[in-house]
């Protein structure tokens, strides 16, 4: 099942679950990592990526995620600084 | 004596009059079969994910598909950097990972990897890189 999902199929399922949550999460979980699976639409919030990541992988083993740090910035840096600034 | 991966800085380049260093050291990574390989791993501070591979070691080790995660790059860009899971040797422990996979011909070990770890490097050719895994 995997094989045949491309990564611009990720970012698409995913994009799209993350919009449908955006708001509560950006209320309640600002700057926090969520993880969502793209087959079920389940998500994990988290500090870091690995820990929602093994939280979702208990509950779907044959799932694969999508992520993104709440409110934007990137959930990793290559060479680079995250800088998120909360909203009013 | 608390925990301790050792390594060396390699000498990879120059560009004059700096030459390129690398602090280098061997972890072990295996992916769903269990068959661990130790790899050479750059580490690299300017990266906070846990460990990045090339595509080609991704594919050698058989690794899981994980998902999709957002980067940002030093020059500003956004990408989406595919994600596997891995198996990694650390501390006597069995640990799950995420890898990055990566375009670099060098695997890279990043900051989270680094947590509560005191990493001390002598910046030289042959220099001594130890990550003590409990200070």
């Amino acid at each position: 099942m995997h094989e045949t999902i491309t990564s611009a199929e990720i970012e698409a399922r995913g994009h799209a679950r993350y919009l449908e949550l955006q708001e509560q999460l950006e209320a309640d979980y600002f700057g926090q990592i969520v993880v969502i699976d793209i087959f079920s639409g389940d998500y994990e919030v988290a500090a870091d990526d690995l820990t929602a990541s093994l939280r979702m992988f208990a509950r779907h083993p044959e799932g694969l995620t999508w992520g993104e740090r709440i409110g934007g910035g990137g959930v990793y840096y290559i060479g680079d600084r995250i800088s998120l600034v909360a909203p009013d | 004596m608390s925990p301790r991966i050792n390594g060396r800085v390699e000498l990879v380049g120059r560009v004059p009059p700096f030459n390129i260093l690398e602090p280098t050291v061997a972890l072990s990574i295996a992916g769903p079969n269990r068959e661990f390989q130790s790899l050479d791993c750059v580490v690299d501070t300017g990266f906070n994910g846990l460990l990045s591979l090339p595509e080609s070691i991704v594919a050698d080790l058989g690794l899981a598909r994980h998902g999709s995660r957002d980067s940002l790059l030093a020059d500003g860009q956004r990408v989406r950097t595919v994600t596997y899971w891995a198996l990694l040797l650390w501390n006597d422990r069995i640990e799950d990972i995420i890898i990055h996979q990566s375009g670099s011909v060098q695997p890279l070990i990043g900051t989270s990897m680094l947590e509560n770890c005191r990493l001390t490097i002598d910046m030289w050719p042959g220099g001594r890189v130890t990550i003590n895994l409990n200070p």
